[in-house]
């Protein structure tokens, strides 16, 4: 089974997908960033809730639909396809043993557990079990190989490593009431399509292409290894569903605006710093890596290079056209797109938004300016939590203001990034 | 004098602790340095413009820079956090000593 073959993006958009299912790469200090920043906003309980759903709901037409690709047939090719995609994603080992009537899954390295014990493990004691990505996979895996319709069974992690435990277990039962999922179809290419706007280039784009080129090549051999997780560049990276990183984050600031309005500035300032976290981890990793210096060359002091380098970088990762509209060091950098992640999937589940909302795009843009200007890259830092917060958390020399949206109608999605005065 | 004496064997940025080091060592310019990374048992993945990998049977990565000498050494994730840093530098030493005495020969 080539998986790899069934990656493409969309041509001039460089949007990612697998088959016809809309995907990124990201790693796992986003994905850790986000799931919490979910579970906090809505509290552990809902926010898990949210998160098992989701993952259920975007990883069901991808399980069907690459099952399809290869001509699988009978519930055990399924189930082994199910379980192959699983790790070649880099989201570590799921063995799901269910039918219609239910039945278990078994866990080892998922890329959220073991991440979570990697990073926080010997200093946080966390109570609730982290892998809700894995639980609604695990699902779905079992009603795609048991031919039945999304929400018929429902999956529940039961044992953690997030929690000490050996591995992860989880219980997949009958739904009670099902067919949540299916309300809901799925966000495919073609919508994907539809809700870009006519491509168009920016500064150095010959330049950008070319590097963005060079690193899709490179991705394209990226896979799991035995444990099923994907290590490069200093991070676990995953390819992760869109449509999973979307529904948690848009259906969260709209439960927010229904019962604490107040608080809803707040939940886009965290998601927002996920862009954060994805740059400073997944661009600075690349950056810094051999394979950045053997391809293009060690990163320099120049920042408009960097600058340069980071949407090439955005490209490749799947995250959109992203383009170089103006760059004056130290003052200003605008970044515009006829194509983001996140408009593609907000106009189709939606509708048209009243107000700019591309978090992640607005928050990965302040950070490439901060990447650009405040790191040292000749001497090559270490990336670590406590540079994090030395170069974010203590405030950053920039305002942002996304100036329009593709999910508000406009005709592109733009950014400018501002030296505050 | 041994590689550990001679080059700076640092920490790189690596997401599991102490997993990858890294240094200068001008490898490329040794003849006979690619034999030598055969003869030590390393198997070349795919090249990739100016970088070079190798792999070792207990699964370590060698990777260098050709255009600027700089090395990597990805250990294995199943070496224990302990010994990690010891088996890096006995890694780097291996092929720095084996490079050369080939290069010496030829």
């Amino acid at each position: 089974m080539d998986f790899a073959k069934l990656r493409h993006y969309l041509p001039e958009q460089d949007l990612m997908l697998l088959g016809k299912t809309p995907v990124v790469y990201h790693c796992q200090h986003f994905n850790l960033f986000l799931d919490q920043t979910i579970d906090d906003a809505l509290g552990p309980t809902d926010g898990a809730e949210l998160r098992l759903r989701a993952a259920h709901e975007a990883a069901y037409p991808l399980i069907k639909s690459v099952c399809a690709a290869f001509g699988a047939s009978t519930p055990a090719e399924r189930a082994h396809i199910a379980e192959r995609l699983f790790s070649v994603m880099g989201h570590g080992t799921l063995q799901a043993d269910a039918t219609a009537t239910g039945g278990q899954a078994l866990g080892h390295h998922l890329h959220y557990g073991y991440a979570w014990r990697e990073k926080y493990g010997e200093r946080v004691r966390r109570l609730h079990p982290v892998d809700g990505f894995a639980a609604g996979y695990a699902a779905a895996a079992a009603e795609v190989s048991a031919n039945l319709p999304c929400g018929s069974l429902v999956s529940k992690e039961t044992s953690c490593i997030a929690l000490r435990a050996p591995h992860c277990e989880f219980k997949i039962i009958p739904a009670a009431t099902g067919v949540e999922c299916a309300a809901r179809a799925p966000v495919e290419a073609e919508e994907y399509l539809a809700n870009t706007r006519r491509s168009f280039g920016g500064k150095h784009e010959t330049q950008i292409t070319e590097i963005a080129d060079g690193l899709k090549q490179f991705t394209a051999g990226v896979a799991g290894d035995e444990r099923g997780l994907v290590q490069a560049f200093g991070v676990l990276v995953t390819m992760h569903l869109t449509g999973y990183y979307n529904r948690i984050s848009y259906d969260a600031v709209k439960e927010i605006q229904r019962v604490a309005p107040q608080s809803v500035g707040v939940l886009e300032d965290l998601l927002r710093e996920s862009g954060h976290v994805c740059v400073f981890r997944t661009f600075g990793g690349i950056l810094l890596s051999p394979e950045w210096e053997a391809m293009v060359g060690a990163p320099g002091e120049d920042p408009e290079q960097v600058v340069v380098g980071c949407l090439a970088i955005a490209r490749a990762l799947g995250f959109g056209h992203w383009t170089l509209a103006e760059f004056a060091p130290g003052k200003r950098l605008v970044v515009r797109t006829s194509s983001t992640y996140e408009s593609a999937d907000y106009l189709t589940r939606y509708g048209t938004a009243t107000s700019p909302n591309e978090y992640f795009f607005q928050g990965a843009a302040l950070a490439i300016m901060q990447l650009a200007h405040r790191v040292s890259w000749r001497s090559r830092p270490e990336l670590t939590s406590e540079y994090y917060d030395e170069l974010f958390r203590k405030g950053v020399p920039w305002t942002l203001k996304q100036t329009s949206c593709i999910a508000c109608g406009d005709d592109v999605s733009e950014v400018i990034i501002s030296a505050k005065d | 004098m041994g590689a550990e004496e001679e080059l700076e064997l640092r920490p790189a940025n690596g997401c599991i602790k102490n997993l990858t080091w890294e240094c200068h060592a001008n490898l490329a310019a040794l003849p006979g340095f690619l034999v030598s990374l055969t003869e030590l048992g390393y198997v070349e993945s795919a090249p990739l413009a100016q970088l070079r990998r190798f792999t070792n049977a207990s699964g370590d990565e060698f990777v260098i820079v050709l255009t600027s000498g700089r090395c990597q050494v990805r250990l294995s994730y199943l070496t224990p956090g302990p010994e990690r840093e010891q088996r890096a530098r006995a890694i780097l030493n291996d092929v720095l000593t084996h490079c050369r005495t080939a290069a010496l020969v030829s």
